[in-house]
């Protein structure tokens, strides 16, 4: 069964190093997803591990097989093309028995088997179709029956979902999973979409500049972001600077600047550190005025935005920042523009890090 | 006439506009359009002196009808052979230059285009010696004499070696840079997407990349079929005893037998077009794809050659390059390389009698005075190329903006490619018919008439790389854009779409530049007495001035390898 596993695999293109010093270990049935903007070498992964690109230096191993230097056709792998490149000049069927037919596999076995796969994406009937002829989630479909009807235990998605609408991408991306999980595949799934990732993941890589910068669970990421990127990239984050000032045995007393005295269940730190406080609109509560104390900020809201079942405010602060905070909307207590309030921090939800060398704005950019 | 001021007076740019289309249109008419097909209505009209002349005539009866079954039953069997070998090693080439990074890649490219600037009679003498005489292969490999004669024969095929070889030569580079193209415009993604679902790379090429690429494949085989039935430069250098159709024309014409030439002349139109035509049309319609289908084959074959090209795959990956790069050694890189070697030898006297009259400079100076008939053809050859290029830009850039704009443009497009599949010297013959003296008595055979006949030919290859050039540079869109700003349509033809153009059309300059100075089939018949650098090479061999004609072919060839830096620069 298909475990995948990398192990230091570095990828060069010319001076640009696309994928740096990655080891990365993706379980039997597991669903993992690599996330990350562009150009942050999550499809160079998935390409390295396809077989489509040859690593510089490290091994890749699928199923406990050094596959490092084997072409794509002999690895067994199952690859839908973020265009689906289904060939224009075949039908529906030839695209969905081409994987068996060019293994030579019989022809009771290659009919067999694409019809059940095209059954299993609610493709049958349409088998005359030519590409051009079908929808975006049709051809989307398509290229998951032929990737499938290959015969493969170990799928990989490039942006699968990525040339649809947005409705049709949140109806595709469960349908996937729901198929993934039937046919008990490994599936590794490379997007740029957080929310979709959040959603349909049992495990997500974030990337950044070639490297792995967290791995977890979705829970995981959102709950316990281990660096400034994650809290930003991963949901949303407030983001204060600070000097510790105290330490005790659980806790981390950070004066924000302006006097702001924040109380934080976070350990590592010592006094006189510069920190960076992340924490996430959700996770803040907005009070009638009363004042600053420790985890309680005075300030003034700026600007109210009605989203839904949420509802965002964004607060200046005394200090001058503006933070956001965001509110169920069944909250009984509103507030207007222009209205004093106090915003209540829960010490829980205060993620502390050292602030970054290279500046915070530079630590958290999204590129 | 009030009316027609009112006209202009009242809408002026609308007025501008129609008279621009209506002198384009005309021009394109009389330039172009008639001379093409003024040849079948000829032999039409005329149909009953032809019959006389050809079938009936009282002193041969019908040999003129039997020489004209042999040149054409001849021509295109030399030619599909020669489309066949060009298919074969043309394609492999083809996918290497669009599909593989290489070291000297560049330098491939340039010879493979080589054959398409290079004066076609040069690069027949090229081949001549290089096979037949002593300073060729035969003198490199050691022997006394050329590796074989003039008038070696391919076994089984029966077509003349050398003939063969110079027209793989000439019509390889239009395969292979047509099939180039197209693969490199079918997305990379289809053979990725195979090769995940284990195909290996043959049986991907073969599965995906050629059905996608055919387009190419059958408008390249086009080309190099017209080109090779209408060669006429080369072949008659290498010719010997042997006529293709192309050269009967030219010596017909000579020996004034109007009647035969035109009516061959109207034969080698009708089927070159009953045989490209079918092509071109399922080129145009959107069922190309459809229409082809994979030959079904049995199971148990089926999987035999999946095995067979797994195996491939892997070990014989090398074998195809090196036969494709074999291929353009022997027809292009050493003959162009021998001539060039074999100048030092000859200039003062024949390295192997030691004869100062077979050498170059007594050749050129001596009582033979080719020096002087060699300037004379070269300002001849330049300005006839000039004149007709410059005549054929003025005339394709309206063309390609009409073409682009009017619904009647797709029409004019097809129209401009029958100039291209005319065999030139039928052409000749045609613009002679016409404009001469036997026609409408307007231009006798000289330098005019040499610049109409190179117009033909001369505005398809413009036209299409400007029109290549428009739609690959989203001109449209800029277009509009520039309309919103309250650019009127003048305005945005010169500021936004000529620049835009600009390099399409020096392309396609360039190229008709080269065409024109290196034609020779059509020249011939229309040149009269101002010679071309081309023809006068061929007259030099068939007077046997061998070392004048290769001062001339070295000399032509340095000229084409210059304008070969010019056309990369510009094409850039």
């Amino acid at each position: 069964m298909p475990d995948v596993e990398l192990i230091d695999v570095t990828k060069r293109y010319g001076k640009v190093v696309a994928v740096d010093r990655i080891s990365l270990t993706v379980k039997n049935r597991e669903y993992v997803t690599l996330l990350g903007a562009s150009g942050c070498g999550k499809t160079t992964t998935l390409r390295l591990i396809a077989g489509l690109a040859e690593p510089d230096e490290g091994r890749i191993l699928i199923d406990g097989r050094d596959v490092t230097k084997v072409p794509p056709d002999d690895r067994g792998v199952g690859f839908v093309f973020q265009n689906y490149a289904l060939f224009p000049h075949m039908d529906l069927w030839g695209n969905t028995t081409y994987g068996p037919t060019v293994k030579g596999w019989s022809e009771e076995d290659t009919e067999k088997l694409a019809k059940q796969m095209l059954e299993m994406v609610r493709l049958s009937g349409r088998e005359d179709a030519y590409p051009d002829e079908l929808s975006g989630g049709m051809q989307q479909r398509a290229a998951l029956a032929r990737a499938l009807s290959a015969g493969t235990q170990l799928l990989l998605l490039d942006e699968p979902l990525g040339a649809l609408d947005a409705k049709l991408r949140v109806i595709l991306r469960y349908e996937l999973r729901r198929l993934v999980e039937d046919l008990g595949l490994t599936a590794i799934h490379v997007t740029h979409d957080q929310e979709e990732a959040m959603t349909i993941s049992d495990k997500i890589v974030v990337m950044r500049r070639g490297r792995i910068e967290q791995i977890g669970s979705p829970e995981d990421l959102y709950l316990h972001p281990k660096t400034p990127y994650i809290a930003n990239f991963i949901g949303e984050a407030n983001f204060l600077d600070g000097v510790v000032v105290n330490v005790g045995r659980r806790k981390t007393f950070v004066e924000v600047h302006g006097g702001l005295m924040v109380m934080a269940e976070a350990v590592g730190f010592k006094i006189g550190d510069r920190v960076a406080l992340a924490i996430r609109p959700e996770f803040m509560k907005l009070e009638k005025y009363s004042g600053s104390d420790v985890n309680v900020m005075a300030g003034e809201v700026e600007r109210v935005r009605f989203t839904g079942g949420i509802t965002r405010f964004e607060v200046r602060l005394i200090n001058d920042d503006l933070i956001a905070v965001r509110t169920p909307i069944e909250s009984k207590v509103r507030f207007r523009l222009g209205e004093k309030v106090s915003v209540k921090l829960n010490p829980k939800r205060i993620h502390v890090y050292l602030y970054p060398k290279e500046g915070l704005m530079e630590a958290i950019k999204v590129e | 006439m009030e009316t027609w001021l009112t006209v202009v007076k009242a809408e002026p740019r609308r007025w501008l506009n129609s008279l621009a289309l209506y002198s384009s249109l005309t021009a394109f008419m009389f330039l172009v359009l008639l001379p093409t097909i003024f040849l079948i209505s000829f032999t039409f009209t005329r149909w009953n002196e032809i019959y006389m002349e050809i079938f009936a005539n009282p002193l041969i009866g019908n040999e003129h009808w039997i020489q004209i079954q042999k040149v054409l039953l001849f021509s295109f069997k030399l030619s599909a052979l020669t489309v066949l070998f060009d298919l074969i090693f043309g394609i492999p080439l083809a996918y290497t230059l669009s599909r593989k990074r290489f070291a000297g890649k560049s330098l491939l490219e340039d010879v493979v285009t080589l054959p398409l600037v290079i004066p076609t009679s040069g690069f027949g003498f090229a081949t001549l010696i290089t096979w037949t005489t002593v300073a060729g292969l035969g003198g490199f490999l050691g022997l006394g004499s050329g590796l074989i004669h003039l008038g070696f024969m391919i076994p089984v095929v029966k077509i003349p070696f050398l003939m063969f070889m110079v027209h793989i030569g000439l019509t390889l580079p239009y395969v292979v840079l047509t099939v180039k193209a197209k693969m490199e415009e079918v997305n990379p993604v289809y053979e990725t997407a195979s090769r995940t679902l284990g195909a290996p790379s043959y049986t991907t090429f073969r599965k995906v990349l050629l059905p996608l690429a055919l387009p190419g494949i059958f408008s390249g085989s086009v080309l190099a079929f017209a080109r090779s039935l209408g060669e006429t430069g080369a072949t008659m250098v290498v010719s010997g005893i042997y006529s293709t159709a192309s050269i009967a024309i030219v010596r017909w014409v000579f020996e004034f037998k109007f009647a035969a030439a035109s009516f061959l002349g109207c034969l080698l139109i009708l089927v070159a077009w009953a045989l490209i035509l079918p092509v071109e049309l399922l080129m145009g319609s959107r069922l190309r794809f459809r229409g082809f289908k994979e030959l079904e084959l049995g199971s148990g074959i089926r999987r035999v050659v999946f095995r067979l090209e797994r195996t491939f795959s892997k070990k014989l990956s090398v074998v195809k390059d090196v036969a494709s790069l074999s291929i353009l050694v022997i027809t292009v890189i050493i003959p162009v390389l021998v001539v060039l070697n074999s100048i030092i030898p000859y200039w003062s006297r024949d390295p192997y009698t030691g004869k100062a009259a077979g050498g170059i400079l007594y050749q050129l100076f001596g009582p033979p005075n080719y020096f002087k008939s060699l300037v004379r053809a070269t300002v001849t050859s330049f300005t006839v190329a000039s004149t007709a290029t410059y005549i054929s830009v003025c005339l394709a850039i309206p063309l390609a903006f009409i073409i682009k704009k009017h619904r009647f443009g797709g029409l004019i497009r097809s129209i401009l490619k029958i100039p291209l599949i005319v065999p030139t010297s039928a052409l000749g013959l045609s613009v002679l018919l016409l404009w001469g003296p036997s026609g409408l008595n307007l231009l006798n055979p000289g330098v005019w008439l040499t610049i109409l006949t190179h117009v033909v030919f001369s505005v398809p290859v413009i036209v299409e790389p400007t029109i290549a050039a428009y739609e690959g540079s989203q001109i449209a869109l800029f277009e509009e854009s520039a309309r919103t700003l309250g650019a009127t349509s003048y305005d945005v033809a010169e500021t936004i779409s000529l620049p835009l153009v600009k390099r399409g059309v020096l392309a396609g300059a360039v190229l008709s530049f080269t065409h024109s100075l290196g034609e020779t089939g059509a020249t011939f018949i229309v040149m009269g007495k101002d010679i071309t650098v081309p023809t006068l090479v061929v007259n030099m061999v068939e007077a046997l001035a061998i070392p004048a004609a290769l001062f001339s072919s070295a000399y032509l060839i340095g000229v084409s390898l210059v304008l070969l830096v010019v056309f990369k620069w510009i094409s850039k």
